[in-house]
C-alpha cells in the first residue's frame, strides 16, 4: 500500500492510503508530499499475550472452577448442618449433622444436658459413637438408670434420611445397651410415617414383643379425635366423651360427639388408628 | 502525587486535542527518549532515529487508551512504548541481511552507499512531483480549513471499518456525480447530508459522523487536486466496477 504524506507535525504525521483513510502515523522524518509505503500506524497495535499466557490463563480458570465446585461439594457434604437430633432423657442435648451424620456441634439444652456434655469431644463423630458416649455418660452420671427412657426427635432438610437415621438410632443403641440395662427408646421424626415401629424396647437386644402392646404406642386421645372428625367431615364437634376401652382384646378408643344436631360415635383402634365402628343419628 | 494529578488531567485534554497531544509529547521528549535508550541499550545517536518516532507515536497511543484504572500514566506509557519497539524489532528482524543504502561503504569511507549506486533516472522528476504533490496538499489543507476543518480532524473521523469506508465510498459515488449537490455544497460549505442520504441510500446517522471525512473527499473530487485524486483513483474505480 502506498501512502502519501498530507501533513507533519512533531510527533505524527496524517497520511492518505490508496483507500481514501485518512491516518495518523509515525513521523518518521517525513515531508509533505512525500509517497511511503512502511508507516507505523497509530492504534495498529495490539498487544497479543503470548499463546503460553493464554494456555496458562485458561488453566486457571478451570482451575478456579474446579475448586470452587470442590469446595462447594466439601461444604455441603461435611460443613452443612442438615439434620438435628435431640437426645433427651432427663438432660436434653441437640446434635447438629452434616450430610454424612457426623457431628459438627453439639449443645446442651437443659441444666442437666449441659452438664452431660461437659468437656466431650464430639467433633467428627458418628451421631451413634456420640449417643452412645452420652448414654455411657448418663448411666455413670446417674440419670438414666434400669427401665428409664431415651426419646430421639429427629429432623433433616433430607427426608430420604429420616428413616435411616430412625433405623440406625434404634437398632444401633438398642444393640449397644443390649445386655447391659433394660430402658425405652423412642425416635420421633417429624415426616416419619406411621408411628409404629418407631419404639423398641431393649428386651436384651430381641426386637419388642407384638401383641403385648406398650402405652406408648398408643396414638393418644387427640389423634383419635382429629382421625373421627375427619372421617365425619367435621373440624369441630362437642365430645360427649372420648375413652380407652378394651373390646374384644384390642385397645380402642370410644369417642361419642354431636355436631350440627347429629350425634356420631366412634370406635378407633389405639395402635393403628383405624376406625373399627361408626355409626350417626340425628338427635331427634 | 501533586504532580501525578496534574498529567492525569493534561492526559485527559490530550485526548481531545492533538494540539495538545503534540505539546505534551514535546514536552515529555526526555521521558520518551530515556525510555527508547533503555530499549535499544545505547544513547540515541541521531535526532531521527526510527525508534525514537515510534515510541513517540507509542507515547501518543498511550495517551489515547490511558485510563485511571491502568495506574500511573507514565509507567503504562513506558510500557506501552517498550511493547511497540519490540513489536517494531520483530518487524525488522525480516530485513536481517539487506544493506541499508544510509550506511557507510566501508569502516575508511564514510560516505553512505546509496553514493555509489546510480542515480536513478527520475530523482529530479520526484523531486519535482514531490513539491507539486505538497503543494496541492498545502493548498487543499487551506481550503477543507475555509469548511472549518483540520487535516488532523480528518484523520480522527476516518472511517475504521472496511465496511463503513465502503459505505462512505458509496455516498461519495454518488454526490459527486450530482452537480446540484456539489453546488450547494460548495455555496453553503455545508454538507447536504440529507439530500446524499436520500441519494445513496446510506444511512444518515453513518454520513454524520463521518462528516469531516466526506467533506474532506468530496473537496479532493471538486476542481484541481489531479495527484491526491489520482492517488484514490484506483480504490474508486475498483468501487465502481463493484456496483
Amino acid at each position: 500500500m502506498k501512502y502519501i504524506v498530507m501533513e507533519c507535525h512533531f510527533s505524527y504525521a496524517i497520511l492518505l492510503d490508496e483507500e481514501g483513510r485518512f491516518l495518523k502515523a509515525a513521523n518518521r522524518g517525513y515531508q509533505v508530499g512525500q509517497s511511503v509505503y512502511d508507516p507505523v500506524i497509530v492504534g495498529s497495535y495490539r498487544y497479543r499475550p503470548p499463546m503460553a499466557r493464554i494456555f496458562a490463563r485458561g488453566v486457571a480458570l478451570v482451575v478456579a472452577c474446579l475448586l470452587i465446585i470442590l469446595g462447594i461439594t466439601y461444604y455441603r457434604y461435611n460443613m452443612e448442618a442438615v439434620s438435628t437430633i435431640v437426645m433427651t432423657i432427663n438432660p436434653e442435648v441437640k446434635m447438629e449433622l452434616n450430610r454424612k451424620g457426623e457431628v459438627l456441634e453439639l449443645v446442651g439444652i437443659n441444666a442437666d444436658g449441659m452438664t452431660l456434655i461437659a468437656d466431650y469431644d464430639y467433633e467428627g463423630k458418628d451421631k451413634i459413637a456420640v449417643a452412645d458416649a452420652l448414654i455411657d455418660r448418663a448411666i455413670e452420671q446417674g440419670y438414666l438408670t434400669e427401665g428409664g427412657t431415651i426419646a430421639f426427635t429427629v429432623d433433616s432438610k433430607d427426608d430420604d434420611l429420616l428413616p435411616t437415621y430412625r433405623k440406625e438410632l434404634l437398632e444401633e443403641i438398642a444393640a449397644y445397651l443390649a445386655g447391659r440395662i433394660h430402658v425405652e427408646i423412642t425416635v420421633i421424626g417429624e415426616d416419619l410415617p406411621a408411628p409404629d415401629g418407631t419404639t423398641s424396647t431393649t428386651t436384651d437386644g430381641k426386637p419388642p414383643l407384638t401383641g403385648n402392646p406398650d402405652p406408648s404406642d398408643y396414638i393418644g386421645v387427640d389423634r383419635a379425635k382429629e382421625i373421627a372428625l375427619s372421617h365425619a367431615g367435621l373440624t369441630d364437634a362437642t365430645f360427649e366423651s372420648a375413652e380407652l376401652d378394651e373390646d374384644d382384646g384390642a385397645m380402642v378408643y370410644e369417642l361419642d360427639f354431636i355436631a350440627d344436631g347429629i350425634e356420631y360415635e366412634y370406635e378407633i383402634d389405639a395402635l393403628t388408628g383405624k376406625i373399627l365402628k361408626h355409626q350417626s343419628e340425628p338427635i331427634n | 502525587m501533586n504532580n501525578d494529578y496534574s498529567i492525569i488531567h493534561w492526559v485527559k485534554d490530550a485526548k481531545e486535542d492533538m494540539a495538545t497531544a503534540d505539546e505534551m509529547i514535546r514536552a515529555y521528549m526526555p521521558f520518551i527518549r530515556k525510555e527508547t535508550a533503555k530499549f535499544l541499550k545505547r544513547p540515541l545517536v541521531e535526532e531521527n532515529d526510527d525508534e525514537l518516532s515510534i515510541a513517540m507515536i507509542a507515547f501518543y497511543e498511550a495517551i489515547q487508551d490511558y485510563s485511571v484504572i491502568r495506574g500511573s500514566f507514565l509507567h503504562f506509557a513506558a510500557l506501552h512504548i517498550k511493547s511497540r519497539l519490540i513489536d517494531h524489532a520483530r518487524k525488522e528482524t525480516r530485513h536481517r541481511g539487506v544493506l541499508s543504502i544510509d550506511q557507510p561503504v566501508s569502516e575508511e569511507d564514510d560516505a553512505p552507499l546509496k553514493n555509489q549506486l546510480a542515480d536513478p533516472e527520475d530523482l529530479i522528476h520526484e523531486t519535482v512531483m514531490r513539491d507539486a504533490t505538497r503543494t496541492e496538499i498545502e493548498e487543499f489543507a487551506a481550503s477543507i480549513r475555509t469548511f472549518g476543518i483540520q487535516l488532523s480532524d480528518v484523520a480522527e473521523h476516518c472511517p475504521q471499518q472496511q465496511r463503513t469506508l465502503e459505505a462512505c465510498r458509496l455516498a461519495l459515488n454518488y454526490a459527486k456525480e450530482q452537480p446540484q449537490i456539489m453546488d450547494e455544497f460548495l455555496r453553503t460549505k455545508r454538507l447536504p447530508i440529507s439530500l446524499i442520504a436520500a441519494g445513496s441510500g446510506v444511512e444518515r446517522k453513518t454520513l454524520e459522523r463521518h462528516r469531516k471525512y466526506m467533506v474532506a473527499l468530496l473537496l479532493a473530487y471538486t476542481n484541481g487536486y489531479e495527484i491526491i485524486r489520482g492517488h484514490l483513483k484506483c480504490a474508486l474505480l475498483t468501487e465502481r466496477r463493484g456496483v
